[in-house]
């Protein structure tokens, strides 16, 4: 396929999929570590309340 | 995955474990389903579809610039429907609705712009130019921003759930605005590219970048607009849901902690 005078920018598209998967990839590893927060809280509410009825 | 997994979604008292285990499983089939499909738009994007001669490699950008706007109003879209019936029903589930799917239309929002800098940059020759669609986009992510942040500052729960509610509906008026405005607008450099004789007659006449959509164009662009708009939104704002799902229940056993 000739590509004499199509402009030479592929750079370009390389940091576009950079960005598109960046982003995504980003935003499901928030969702991720939000969850494993919000499992680390349930544990230490569970362990608090177990050491509140033992007392 | 074993954080997501172990996290219970509702009480078992509202829904039974068996249930839950089978939405758990269909949600990770289709994020397995949803991820094979978003590579392979890109491979038919990327590997398929020829390359663009008087833009060159970077003409690709369009087929996910496109497809994250229009998976971003669909994000939005549920926004308002979740918010209209949160106002309607006063059951929180609909909040949850409506804000995950305004965060996942943010972040959509986000790679539509981003893209759009990057193509502009060797078309345009710059990075950033106040055009009225570019700015239009700004100012509808930055109204989402704005969402986002003011409704983590209200501590009452109902009246933070009426103010997202009604803030996610009046905040679609920014999305209509910018989808639009190349339409009605004679003085905007931004390209109608599908369906150019729509627009307004004088409208877009300065555009810079336009490319004729050929068969094979419009057929990429209809892959992954499809892939981008339906499976993506779906299983994001599913995840988000479940997420604010158990931050809920959290804050309930938080609540019942403080309590005693």
């Amino acid at each position: 396929m000739p590509t004499e005078g199509i402009p030479q920018n592929a750079e370009y598209l390389y940091l576009g999929l950079v960005v598109v998967f960046g982003i995504l990839g980003a935003y499901a590893a928030s969702i991720f570590w939000r969850f494993r927060n919000l499992q680390k809280d349930q544990q230490l509410i569970k362990q608090l309340q177990e050491e509140d009825s033992t007392h | 995955m074993s954080a997501v997994k172990e996290m219970p979604v509702q009480q078992t008292s509202e829904r039974s474990e068996g249930d839950s285990m089978l939405r758990t499983r269909l949600l990770q089939g289709l994020t397995v389903i949803t991820m094979l499909a978003v590579l392979f738009g890109a491979y038919v994007a990327l590997f398929v579809v020829g390359t663009d001669a008087t833009q060159g490699e970077v003409q690709r950008i369009f087929y996910f610039h496109v497809s994250a706007f229009a998976a971003a109003f669909i994000g939005f879209s549920v926004g308002v429907v979740g918010g209209a019936l949160y106002l309607w029903k006063r059951h929180e589930k609909w909040d949850a609705l409506a804000l995950a799917g305004i965060e996942v239309g943010f972040t959509l929002s986000l790679i539509n712009l981003i893209t759009g800098m990057i193509w502009a940059r060797p078309i345009w020759n710059t990075w950033w130019t106040w055009d009225p669609r570019l700015t239009s986009a700004a100012i509808m992510c930055l109204t989402y921003a704005a969402y986002l942040m003011l409704r983590n500052g209200i501590e009452n729960r109902e009246l933070r759930r009426r103010f997202a509610s009604i803030y996610g509906i009046l905040a679609m008026s920014t999305v209509i605005f910018t989808l639009i405005i190349i339409r009605i607008r004679p003085d905007t450099i931004h390209p109608v590219v599908i369906e150019p004789q729509i627009a307004t007659q004088g409208a877009a006449t300065d555009a810079e970048g336009s490319f004729t959509m050929s068969v094979t164009i419009s057929q990429t662009l209809g892959i992954n607009s499809f892939i981008w708009s339906v499976f993506l939104p779906l299983t994001l704002i599913w995840w988000r849901v479940r997420l604010q799902n158990a931050a809920e229940h959290v804050e309930q056993l938080k609540a019942k902690l403080l309590e005693q």
